[in-house]
């Protein structure tokens, strides 16, 4: 894990933000009759996400290293098949290894839940399992339409993405691999109403399992939509974003309220996640230049953070087990584990200075922007309604999160309790290098920025992203009834 | 060390990790643990 942090950190610093595909990359043939390459690349799609699965498996393995599942070499089995596994989802650009691997995040994750995870652990991976597979099934469908659709076109089959992206699909087939692939992403992100699997996914699987599902594996979902769903379906996409924009606003709001009413610090914890990847979906179907930038960022952002949060409560089970809930009074006892939590509530709560600040504020900025500009083109005030409510959103999560930082940090400790002790410095260590990525894009993101900036210009600068009209619309639904 | 080589490097050793750690030693724990579940 050290030496793929050390291979990522080289590869994620030699990146310099070249288009897509990146000069960064490897291609070996695997069925060259079917145009199924292993080909994989750095791009500025997947740039941050490389950062994030490379930072985040050392991090929890340190995090889980006195714990007994930790002692256990299956534990690390599975740690690295899954770090490899989504290694290669974010990194390929071909569409066939993209769906294997996609499907095969599955089985390390799953095992993870079913062994180290709590009481309802069989039902929790089954869920989470039966979910994501009936999300992945259309998928797959979508995956031999786009090769049958090469193979007409050009007479070779490909499913190189590059090639497939150049493809000119009838809107009515576009509109069936945009869903199917959306569907797929929305599960797996999960967004509203796809989030079922979620509050007994993450509240049973162990520490690390669920800091690795809502820090790394969430964020699959929301590579999807950006790498798959919109430069495969160039003509759709816009046209479907605003059901998909009105989809995030009901995540962030439904999330934000869910984790409003919860008393249990590790759902509180799991719906705010809901909520703050509704901010990525926003991002992304605003078409909007900083927003898409603001997805991406909320992508490493949310993952540092989340992740975070799951491993800090990971740290406090460890110390107080089961009644790690009821933990109160943590600034007196454990002045350092409440300093770092209150870091990380922070970014995620989007204070200016931190990750989640210029994720989100570029997200809102960008969908003001084009909201405003929609409405002054007398082409509806959705998106800017949208933009209006997920601000809302900002807010119920600062009361949320604060509440919950309230109530961990401050107040007396219950006489029964036990003292929890303060972070080691191994634990310290492996946190170290999230919070400072954290501050790092708080108070300097313009390094990072120019890596992603090409990638988000080729999809901004669509000739339909601009004008996702009424007459777009027609004229898509037009050709479609058409056909 | 050259682009491809980086790549090829970064996504095996991950994954020859995984099966080498069951391989060099843990079967028994690895079956007491699936067989667990």
């Amino acid at each position: 894990m050290a030496t793929t942090l050390v291979l990522s950190l080289n590869a994620f610093t030699t990146f310099k933000g070249a288009g897509v595909p990146s000069h960064l990359g490897l291609d070996w043939p695997w069925m060259p009759s079917l145009g199924v390459s292993l080909r994989f690349a750095v791009d500025g799609f997947n740039v941050y996400l490389l950062l994030l699965t490379a930072l985040l498996f050392p991090a929890v393995l340190a995090c889980a290293w006195a714990t007994a599942e930790a002692q256990n070499k299956l534990y690390l089995s599975l740690l690295l098949a899954l770090q490899a596994a989504l290694l290669g989802t974010f990194l390929t650009q071909n569409l066939v290894v993209l769906f294997v691997l996609w499907e095969a995040v599955l089985i390390p994750m799953v095992l993870l839940i079913v062994v180290y995870g709590g009481p309802q652990r069989r039902q929790a991976a089954m869920s989470f399992f039966l979910y994501t597979m009936a999300g992945s099934v259309l998928f797959l469908a979508a995956v031999i339409l786009l090769g049958l659709e090469h193979q007409q076109q050009t007479g070779t089959w490909s499913f190189d993405l590059a090639a497939l992206g150049r493809l000119a699909i009838s809107p009515r087939k576009q509109m069936f691999v945009f869903a199917a692939i959306a569907l797929a992403c929305a599960v797996k992100s999960p967004i509203f109403p796809f989030h079922s699997w979620l509050p007994l996914a993450y509240g049973e699987a162990s520490p690390s399992g669920t800091a690795l599902m809502a820090g790394v594996l969430s964020k699959m979902g929301a590579y999807g939509f950006i790498k798959l769903a919109i430069p495969l379906c160039p003509d759709v996409a816009p046209v479907v974003a605003p059901y998909m924009v009105g989809l995030a606003v009901v995540s962030i709001l439904y999330g934000a309220v869910l984790a409003l009413r919860q008393t249990h610090v590790k759902q509180l914890v799991a719906y705010a996640s809901l909520s703050h990847m509704g901010y990525i979906v926003l991002g992304v179907f605003s078409f909007q230049h900083t927003a898409i930038q603001g997805a991406l960022f909320q992508i490493l952002s949310h993952g540092l953070s989340v992740a975070g949060l799951f491993l800090m409560l990971g740290l406090l089970e460890q110390r107080s087990g089961t009644a790690y809930t009821q933990t109160t009074a943590l600034s007196t006892q454990a002045p350092r584990l409440a300093v770092v939590w209150m870091l990380f509530t922070l970014a995620s709560l989007a204070l200016p200075l931190t990750s989640g600040f210029t994720a989100e504020f570029m997200i809102l900025l960008g969908a003001f922007t084009q909201g405003l500009q929609a409405w002054q083109a007398h082409a509806g005030v959705g998106l800017l309604v949208a933009a209006l409510a997920a601000s809302l959103g900002v807010v119920l999560g600062a009361t949320y999160m604060l509440r919950l930082a309230k109530t961990m940090l401050y107040g007396e400790p219950a006489p029964s309790a036990k003292p929890v002790a303060d972070l080691r410095v191994r634990e310290l260590l492996a946190l170290a290098p999230l919070l400072v990525l954290i501050l790092c894009v708080g108070v300097w993101p313009a390094p990072l920025m120019s890596k992603v900036e090409a990638a988000v210009s080729q999809i901004a600068s669509h000739p339909t992203s601009q004008t996702p009209t009424l007459s777009r619309t027609a004229a898509i639904s037009g050709a479609s009834h058409g056909n | 060390m050259s682009d491809s080589s980086l790549l090829a490097s970064l996504l095996l050793l991950p994954a020859f990790g995984a099966l080498a750690v069951p391989l060099l030693g843990l079967s028994r724990s690895a079956a007491r643990g699936l067989t667990a579940v």
